[in-house]
């Protein structure tokens, strides 16, 4: 009888042992499938984020590029709704004073532009230095 | 037994962060520094005190001309340009913004 329940006693217990150990195992395993599963959200939310950003910024290029076309657009109709070539006959003196504060015009701008993406690196250290 | 194996498992803590990435930007290239040439517009009204104004300049009527058709296209080219780098420094702004680390 003694035997029989210490075979039992000897059975349940590397039952339990055995259980125990797979419970490890088992909590192992799920603290490394929540690990990865953190991972993969963080990674999703990142890219879902720098997709927002890149669309959200592509638009503003896109906006941007127009506005560039239609001033070059406008300023080219000049030449389409006036003849040069008939002014610039009549009034001469009036046409080289326009056409000198026009290419001043331009030229400012153009320098103005380069100003702008030349400050773009000053921009950026005082924003590292703040 | 009990004394050399705990029965409660040690917690192990595990963060793990994204590696960003620093992209360095080289330097912007300096400004312009545009110089403006004068134009002269000459008709045949004007064109004796053109032709006064060029000896009294350089000694001699000498002078590079052109027509008002290739003045337009000038100002066209002109334009062009203007348009190109106002894009391309959009396009600048465009690829900082996306790279700029929070």
């Amino acid at each position: 009888m003694s035997k029989f329940l210490f075979g039992i006693i000897f059975v349940m217990g590397a039952g339990l042992s055995y259980m125990w150990y797979e419970n490890q195992n088992l909590k192992q395993l799920n603290i490394a499938y929540e690990t990865r599963d953190a991972q993969q959200k963080q990674t999703l939310n990142k890219l879902q984020e720098d997709f927002a950003l890149q669309a959200e910024s592509l638009l503003n290029l896109q906006v941007k590029n127009q506005k560039i076309q239609k001033e070059m657009d406008n300023y080219l109709d000049i030449f389409r709704r006036h003849n040069l070539t008939k002014l610039a006959i009549a009034k001469p003196k009036l046409i080289q004073t326009r056409v000198n504060n026009g290419t001043k015009q331009v030229f400012n701008n153009i320098e103005e532009i380069s100003r702008i993406i030349d400050s773009a690196d000053d921009f950026k250290l005082q924003s590292d230095t703040k | 037994m009990t004394l050399s194996c705990s029965l409660i498992p040690n917690k192990v803590e595990m963060i793990s962060s994204p590696l960003e990435r620093k992209i360095i930007h080289p330097n912007l290239p300096n400004s312009l520094d545009l110089k403006e040439p004068f134009w002269y517009v000459v008709s045949k009204g004007n064109f004796d005190e053109f032709v006064e104004e060029m000896k009294k300049q350089n000694g001699t009527v000498v002078f590079f001309a052109m027509s008002v058709p290739d003045y337009e296209l000038m100002s066209y080219n002109m334009q062009e340009l203007k348009r190109y780098i106002s894009e391309l420094k959009e396009v600048v702004v465009y690829y900082r913004t996306i790279t700029e680390v929070e």
